[in-house]
């Protein structure tokens, strides 16, 4: 160990206690949440919940999976969340493979093509007109096709194809008569691994959380996603519906829950959990590759 | 001939064929689009399309830049991001050197991981938080307020809370994954430097001072440089997730405006064209910082 002066230790306490409380503050809200949405709705309208439920309850989230609509919306977003991330990580690659290439005839012209596109975009309407000429108005696909090719991820992609993958391997690949989709398949996909982790958590990630196509570029409610649905439910009339909504086909059954315990708060409170669980369960295992990540983003070419 | 030739002899054709989709996707959602820009100029029908409506000239701008609505609209745009610019650009960099400066690696991992957790969580879920907290019925800063014998307080549906609430829940989302980039900046630091340092006889402070901090400086520069174009874009999931007929006046930005006049009233054509000058705004800037950048001696984007 090495030996402190004195304001070195009261600087490191200092220090320490400080991010404590910045640590603590980005991750109590997710526990008052939590608390909120296993207490009971009446009483937490009452105020003074903050560590733990006052009066415990599972109603709220049998009000939720009572609801179809929100466990549609739920499996929507899970069937976007997993074939958008899969189809982009798998077209973005492979373009960005392609583009890799120094000996390709053309590439700087279609380099150009490509970079334009960050730099100058058409805007929200003629945009949204495009779907509607392209029938992706009202469409599961609307969700996917659009995101399907990622620019900024192609170029984050080209870069690490570029400089982590040994020119050396490649030609030798091709002396012993290997075409460019072995090359792609048996050498760029397996090295870029951590790559495709990070960069397919934040895809995932995005497409988890988009809640503006579903509610700008969708109207039918059976093809909304979570997020859309929560953001539609913040509205207290959403909310009470849905919960006299769940009374009526939990009626002729054995009543489950003391309706007059939940309140639109409290429902919301669940969706919330409900939505932000996913993330909260795949982000301990993906977590160390971020840094990677955002790293080869920001080396330049 | 001789192209084809080249491409069939060297087996470059799989080549295009991986690029050829990534072509087709930004032909079909931003290429066809930039066409679709011409109804700023038209008097967009929905029996004449975008080819077919009639020509007007600048008549949507001079519409638009008539109206209070969009000034008011480009006033709070420019007001939030400035705020945001002012208050989320030096604590990150504060909260990166004060994380570098944590020896105990456990402890730093553990501060790293809960910091970059709110990056994740949607500006609805957030804005869920923030309505759960500071409402009227049982919120828990109400309960703080009436325990103290206070009144109160609607900060949701208030137009003096709005700009506090929005900095506040931008902060707490954006700074710890901000810190990420400086972090890493730090980690490739030559540790020579630090020895010099100490030999010289230089304190934990004075080594932040004079090592730590003038070796990220152009990171820092790059990343305010690249804030320039945002200036004009607030992000539409945070405040269309926060406004609220009562704070509207404070709240509505362009984002938003276009939204709400665009796809809201089928105003096509005037939100175009607004849409047109943002386009043309932002692309300058971005040009014009991106070559700042470079001039000063920084790495530019391309």
């Amino acid at each position: 160990m090495w030996r402190l002066t004195r304001g070195e230790k009261a600087f490191t306490v200092i220090n320490s206690s400080l991010l404590a409380i910045f640590a603590f503050v980005c991750a109590y809200p997710l526990w008052y949440i939590v608390v909120l949405s296993f207490n009971e709705g009446r009483d937490a309208s009452l105020g003074g919940i903050f560590w733990w439920p006052r009066l415990f309850t599972l109603d709220n989230f049998r009000v939720i999976l009572n609801d179809n609509t929100i466990v549609h919306a739920f499996w929507i977003s899970v069937a976007r969340t997993s074939i958008g991330t899969a189809g982009s990580l798998l077209i973005t690659s492979m373009v960005a493979y392609g583009l890799s290439r120094k000996e390709l005839p053309g590439r700087n012209q279609m380099l150009l093509i490509f970079l334009f596109v960050m730099l100058f975009n058409g805007g929200l309407i003629p945009y949204y007109l495009q779907l509607v000429h392209l029938k992706l108005i009202n469409n599961f696909w609307v969700y996917v096709l659009p995101g399907l090719f990622s620019i900024w991820n192609m170029f984050v992609m080209k870069t690490s194809f570029q400089n982590s993958i040994p020119e050396a391997v490649v030609e030798s690949m091709k002396l012993d008569g290997a075409g460019y989709i072995r090359i792609y398949f048996s050498i760029v996909l397996p090295f870029s691994m951590p790559l495709f982790a990070a960069l397919g958590l934040f895809t995932a990630v995005g497409h988890w959380n988009d809640w503006f196509t579903g509610a700008f570029f969708v109207n039918d409610l059976n093809l909304q996603p979570l997020p859309t649905y929560l953001q539609r439910i913040m509205s207290t009339i959403e909310a009470s519906q849905m919960i006299s909504a769940s009374q009526m086909t939990s009626a002729h059954s054995v009543s489950l829950y003391n309706p007059d315990a939940i309140t639109s708060k409290s429902v919301r409170m669940a969706t919330i959990v409900i939505t932000i669980l996913p993330i909260l369960f795949v982000y301990p295992f993906v977590q160390r590759f971020f840094v990677k990540g955002v790293l080869i983003g920001s080396v330049k070419e | 001939m001789n192209f084809l030739s080249v491409v069939k002899r060297k087996g470059l054709l799989p080549l295009y064929v991986f690029i050829l989709p990534g072509l087709v996707l930004i032909l079909l959602f931003n290429y066809i689009p930039m066409l679709g820009m011409q109804i700023a100029f038209r008097d967009y029908s929905f029996s004449g399309g975008i080819w077919g409506s009639t020509w007007v000239g600048l008549q949507n701008f001079k519409e638009f830049t008539a109206s209070s609505d969009f000034w008011r609209a480009t006033g709070n745009t420019f007001l939030l991001t400035m705020l945001r610019l002012l208050f989320i650009f030096p604590t990150t960099i504060i909260a990166a050197l004060m994380i570098n400066e944590v020896r105990a690696i456990k402890f730093k991992r553990f501060v790293q991981s809960f910091s970059y957790l709110p990056h994740f969580i949607s500006w609805i879920v957030v804005v869920g938080f923030l309505d759960a907290f500071l409402s009227i019925d049982g919120g828990g800063a109400n309960s703080l307020l009436h325990s103290l014998g206070l009144q109160p307080i609607a900060f949701m549906g208030s137009e003096t809370w709005f700009r506090p609430i929005f900095i506040l829940s931008s902060m707490w989302k954006e700074i710890g994954w901000g810190t990420i980039l400086y972090l890493a900046a730090i980690t490739s630091i030559n540790p020579v430097f630090y020895e010099a340092a100490v030999m010289d006889g230089a304190g934990r402070f004075a080594q932040m001072r004079y090592i730590t901090l003038p070796s990220i400086v152009p990171i820092i520069s790059i990343v305010l440089i690249l804030t320039v174009p945002s200036l004009l874009s607030v992000g539409i999931d945070q405040i269309y997730a926060m406004i609220n007929p009562a704070n509207i006046g404070v709240a509505e930005v362009i984002d938003t405006y276009v939204l709400r006049l665009g796809i809201g009233q089928a105003q096509y054509s005037q939100t175009t064209a607004i849409g047109l000058v943002m386009s043309v705004m932002s692309m300058i800037l971005l040009i014009l910082s991106n070559w700042i950048s470079k001039r000063i001696g920084g790495d530019g984007i391309w």
